[in-house]
């Protein structure tokens, strides 16, 4: 579990977390959402422990994340937005870092390098920059760490590799595992992540599941019921397109741009309405 | 705070990993570098042959050599994206802080040592063929060398500092630095010299008395007997600053420099 | 696969499902994939797929057996077939309906639209074998 509460974080002079509250549990595939300059980048470097936080408590399976225990780090993984390899062939990037997670897999590293059709690299720093991420989404995913980050993964990749990545992270979410997938490319990642949280300059506005959200909200196309709270509404083709408050009988599945645009639109509505978090929902082994 | 976590395993993992990402530019450093040791030996060689040839190279390579690869020890932290890479490798803190530490320090004066004393009987070997002539060969064994190698060693912690602390061009400002504390210290000490023995100056010189008296003590010898105290005491302490506190003053802050880095 | 349906997501995997078992493709008390397998296979979220089958289950058509897995129920084409009759008679039909009175059209007139579709696809079937 990733218990973040309290935190404080300013870059300089610049406010950026100011009482930052969430809570991530284990068996989930959250998606991060937010505005370029949200903060969304920062919150991941502040469970990976590469920034310190200035205030607050911040617990990623009961340890502290600056202090760079090595059992935390091999227990973790991000795959940043932009990110480097080094001058070596990639079995050997293998043969030097796996050892360093005992949960590693190597059946699993070659089954992600086969789903993505990439052969195993003879020099990681000669890729373009889609077969690089390729190459470390595969290799994170194998590490069996229970904390995967994932920064824009599908930035870069190619129009094939994005449906093998959702099949690769569909596969490789079990029941003691957290996945925070921080992305704007919601259509890539469209009923993959799910419990979704909304990060709007500093401030958690929503964190639910899209299960959870649609008991309180549907999204009705055409005539709305007389009297419905609209919280937003979009015109297509004429056709009114709305967000209202309630469960309503002929709700469409919710849309990731259409909840994203109506959060950010009513940051005080839902920042206030945001309701506890849920107990966690377990995938069974099987 | 936590307590420290070393293991053997992973640290010899991490010396291996920088072995084999340094393998390459070392490679070509080392070729680059015999071959022109090659040259250099034989045009004394067919000079005459010289008594200090390989021990002035070797020297050099050492000191000189060992201070921009310690400036290189986390090359790294050049850049945001191989700092979290680097950051985030599941190792502690003193793991990755000693694996630097003991390559860039030991690891690089026996390897040095080793590839040098292979290169020189290379070198006389050839010169033996071609001129029947050669170079003495030097050999590292004398307590005067232990003692070079201390003072090297001495200096080798303040790079290593320097290399965590500056991201760029690390060897220069470290050498910069240095230097300016060097002259620091030196315009301290002379300050708290001056205002110790305030009767005794006169603006920033001796008055003329003092001048003559010491002229005199210095010319019949009494000045050394005076004032050998002093020298011993000033020696000692000196001496417990630049073996002592120097080493671990500097190491000291790499290390907490390190832990402190962030992203 | 495509979610343009206003069905919720785990409804029409639910539906993707019965048709598997339809076409005989997951047979009676035959094992079907894990909820990893499945997610994998269908590139959704894996907490979807547990609705799915959870949902399955309560109607009968899957059944699970604890540290084993998941099953198709004895009666589950039975059973699938009866919902969809279901579905149809009390909601697709109505619709139907809906659009004829809509467009003004006599129902009698659609009787030997529905003779001709039944001949034609006799045809079909006819060239195929």
């Amino acid at each position: 579990m990733i218990e973040i509460h309290d935190v404080n974080f300013k870059y300089l002079k610049k406010p950026l977390f100011q009482g930052l509250d969430l809570t991530l549990r284990p068996g989930n595939l959250y998606g991060l959402l937010g505005k370029n300059g949200a903060g969304k980048t920062t919150l991941l470097k502040l469970c990976c422990g590469l920034l310190y936080p200035q205030g607050g408590t911040l617990r990623v399976f009961d340890r502290v994340p600056h202090l760079r225990q090595p059992a935390f780090l091999s227990d973790l993984f991000l795959v940043p937005e932009e990110f480097s390899l080094p001058a070596v062939s990639g079995a050997l990037y293998r043969d030097m870092l796996a050892p360093l997670y005992p949960a590693f897999s190597r059946q699993r590293l070659e089954a992600h390098l086969a789903e993505f059709e990439l052969p195993m690299p003879d020099r990681l720093d000669r890729l373009s920059h889609g077969q690089k991420k390729k190459f470390l989404l595969a290799f994170g995913l194998s590490t069996g760490a229970r904390f995967l980050l994932l920064d824009e993964p599908t930035n870069g990749l190619d129009i094939p590799a994005k449906g093998q990545f959702r099949k690769i992270l569909a596969s490789e979410l079990d029941a003691d595992r957290v996945i925070l997938v921080s992305t704007h490319q919601v259509r890539d990642m469209e009923h993959l992540i799910d419990p979704i949280v909304i990060l709007d300059s500093g401030r958690i506005l929503f964190s639910q599941s899209m299960e959870d959200f649609s008991a309180h909200y549907s999204l009705l196309h055409g005539e709305l019921p007389p009297g419905a709270r609209v919280l937003h509404e979009e015109h297509v083709l004429g056709k009114s397109l709305a967000l209202v408050e309630g469960a309503h009988p002929g709700a469409l599945p919710l849309d990731l741009e259409f909840l994203f645009k109506a959060v950010t639109g009513r940051p005080e509505h839902f920042a206030a309405a945001a309701p506890a978090a849920r107990d966690p929902k377990e995938v069974a082994h099987a | 705070m936590r307590k420290p976590e070393i293991s053997p395993s992973r640290l010899v993992r991490l010396l291996w990993m920088d072995a084999r990402f340094w393998t390459r530019p070392l490679a070509i450093g080392g070729a680059a570098l015999a071959l022109s040791v090659i040259v250099l030996s034989m045009f004394t060689a067919f000079h005459g042959g010289s008594q200090g040839l390989h021990a002035v190279l070797y020297t050099i390579l050492m000191s000189l050599g060992c201070l921009v690869f310690t400036s290189r020890a986390f090359l790294e932290l050049r850049h945001p994206l191989s700092t979290q890479h680097y950051l985030l490798i599941p190792a502690s803190f003193e793991e990755k802080f000693l694996a630097r530490y003991l390559v860039s320090s030991v690891g690089y004066l026996v390897a040095s040592y080793l590839f040098y004393l292979a290169l020189q009987l290379v070198c006389e070997g050839l010169n033996t063929l071609v001129f029947g002539r050669t170079n003495a060969l030097f050999f590292f064994g004398s307590v005067f060398h232990l003692k070079i190698m201390a003072v090297y060693l001495t200096f080798q912690s303040l790079f290593f500092a320097g290399a965590v602390y500056f991201r760029k061009y690390s060897l220069i400002k470290t050498f910069a630095t240095v230097l300016g504390l060097f002259i620091a210290l030196g315009i301290f000490g002379y300050g708290v010299f001056r205002l110790f023995f305030m009767g005794y100056f006169d603006g920033m010189q001796p008055t003329e008395a003092v001048a003559l008296t010491l002229a005199k003590m210095a010319v019949t010898g009494d000045l050394f007997v005076a004032y050998y105290p002093i020298r011993m005491w000033t020696e000692w302490i000196a001496q417990i600053f630049f073996w002592g506190l120097t080493p671990l003053a500097a190491l000291a802050f790499a290390y907490f420099r390190l832990r402190e880095t962030e992203v | 696969m495509q979610f343009s349906d206003p069905k919720a997501i785990y409804l029409q995997l639910a539906d993707a499902v019965c048709d598997l078992i339809l076409r005989g493709v997951y047979t009676r008390d035959g094992k079907i994939p894990s909820v990893r397998e499945l997610a994998a296979e269908a590139g959704v979220n894996p907490n979807t797929i547990l609705r799915t089958v959870s949902h399955l289950t309560d109607q009968g058509i899957l059944y699970n057996q604890r540290g084993v897995g998941t099953f198709v129920s004895e009666n589950a084409r039975e059973t699938i077939m009866q919902q969809r009759k279901k579905t149809f008679l009390d909601e697709e039909l109505t619709q139907f309906f809906q659009k004829i009175e809509l467009l003004g059209l006599d129902f009698a007139e659609l009787a030997p639209l529905w003779q001709q579709w039944i001949a034609a696809r006799k045809e079909v079937r006819h060239e195929n074998q």
